[in-house]
């Protein structure tokens, strides 16, 4: 009798995502969660409600923009539409409703958050001490998940009027 | 193989006619005369109903008609019924017929790896409930005629092969298919209960509960309140706790295995813990430099 071979299984390797790059968008995505979360419970100047609302990200930071510029095809703050723009400095004249500086551009920011002391402009980071700094909102990671903390008297100085649903939101910690 | 059956036959000849018919029209060819006159003959004698040979030779008719009519049916009756007489003549069979014994092992060999085979072949995300039972069979069929073969590796390579499958069905639609990932951790798992060092199917079942992770954040929409926020936040971090140890021992089976790597970085960037994100993508850099070399 002629020998029958056996078909040959071959299970590939599954094709997973891009893993880290992957990993650093999933970040992206929840950074923009919170952003866009914030616009829904902060009060702006009545100035800084007219035209776009502008989200300035600081630095080279391509993964957020990109994900930040799908949620503003999509969304709007309020009645207004979202724009987002990449800065590689701060003009004082700049306005903008939210600055964010992230982690790794922290220290090419200089004085940026002097820089835009009083002009309506919710400064967010994801630095440890940013808050003694003067931001308003620093994400911080505390076991593996991402979190925020609040300075009310920080974003009141930027003449911000925080909602008590996101205080709510807010962890408290002493830095 | 029909040769050595001759005595047997001749004697039955004196008996029964339609057996001994049975048997000239297979040696001619005629499969569906034969089977007609076997079926007959087993139907009418009950003498032939407890003869092995007379099983025998109907298990190899059977076999013929599976083989020149119903080859390309996978749910093929004849193959079944062929499968059946072979048993029985076994079971029938003293201890006296080892060649009996042996023949009919022979046969229900190239019939399980016909079933192997069709699992194999028709194993895809349009059909994947037909190749589990095919599959069943040829097990059957082996565990029976040689219950001291191993078949783990057969077994584990179609556990990870219906893996793959079910991955894909699940990846095509992640929203209404998610029973298909549980499907495939199911059977990634039975394949790391008969091989726990597995290294392929150790990667994989990481990457399962990895890309788990990745989802549970990629398909939601901005408009998720920040409780929503945290809670899935919460997941995913138990998800890629659930993924480390799977790709940890991958990666400690194959250190040279790339994908491990690549996928330990994104495992800890995934948990924030951007230093032995950093640490996993420099061994994977350095590990791509040395195979350059």
């Amino acid at each position: 009798m002629k020998k029958l071979l056996f078909i040959c299984l071959c299970p590939l390797l599954f094709s997973a995502y891009q893993q880290q790059e992957d990993a650093a968008a999933m970040n992206a995505k929840k950074k923009t969660i919170f952003l866009y979360s914030f616009t829904k419970y902060i009060d702006w100047p009545p100035d800084y409600k007219e035209g776009n609302f502008v989200i300035g990200v600081f630095g080279n930071n391509p993964t957020l923009v990109s994900e930040l510029n799908k949620m503003a095809a999509t969304k709007m703050a309020q009645s207004q539409k979202i724009e987002i723009k990449s800065l590689n400095s701060i003009e004082s004249s700049g306005k903008y409703n939210i600055l964010f500086i992230p982690a790794e551009s922290t220290a090419q920011s200089g004085d940026a958050i002097a820089r835009l002391k009083g002009h309506g402009t919710l400064v967010v980071t994801e630095e440890k001490g940013m808050i003694k700094k003067g931001s308003a909102i620093n994400f911080v990671t505390i076991e593996s998940i991402i979190k925020f903390q609040l300075s009310i008297p920080n974003a009141e100085k930027q003449h911000l009027k925080i909602g008590r649903e996101l205080e709510s939101y807010a962890v408290k910690t002493n830095d | 193989m029909l040769v050595c059956m001759c005595t047997s036959v001749y004697m039955q000849a004196q008996q029964n006619d339609d057996f001994v018919t049975a048997y000239k029209y297979i040696q001619l060819n005629q499969v569906d005369s034969a089977r007609a006159r076997i079926d007959k003959a087993m139907r009418d004698s009950v003498t032939l109903g407890k003869d092995p040979q007379a099983w025998y030779v109907r298990g190899y008719i059977y076999k013929v008609v599976y083989k020149t009519r119903e080859a390309s049916d996978r749910n093929s009756p004849a193959r079944l019924q062929a499968v059946y007489s072979f048993f029985k003549s076994i079971s029938l069979t003293a201890d006296t017929g080892k060649q009996m014994r042996a023949d009919c092992k022979v046969n229900l060999k190239y019939l399980a790896a016909r079933f192997y085979n069709d699992a194999a072949q028709a194993l895809d995300t349009s059909n994947y409930k037909n190749p589990i039972q095919y599959f069943a069979q040829y097990l059957s069929i082996m565990k029976k005629i040689e219950p001291d073969m191993s078949t783990v590796k057969m077994e584990v390579e179609f556990a990870m092969a219906l893996a793959t499958t079910y991955t894909s069905l699940y990846q095509a639609n992640q929203k209404t298919r998610a029973n298909f990932l549980e499907l495939a951790k199911g059977s990634l798992a039975k394949a790391l209960s008969l091989d726990p060092n597995n290294v392929s199917a150790n990667y994989n079942m990481g990457i399962l509960y990895y890309n788990q992770a990745v989802y549970l954040i990629k398909g939601q929409d901005y408009d998720i309140d920040l409780t929503s926020l945290d809670a899935i936040q919460d997941n995913q971090v138990q998800l890629f706790k659930q993924s480390l140890p799977f790709t940890e021992k991958a990666y400690a089976l194959d250190p040279k295995k790339e994908e491990a790597l690549l996928a330990l970085s994104g495992i800890y960037f995934g948990l924030n813990d951007f230093e032995k994100s950093k640490l996993f993508q420099e061994k994977l850099d350095q590990l791509k430099k040395e195979q350059k070399h």
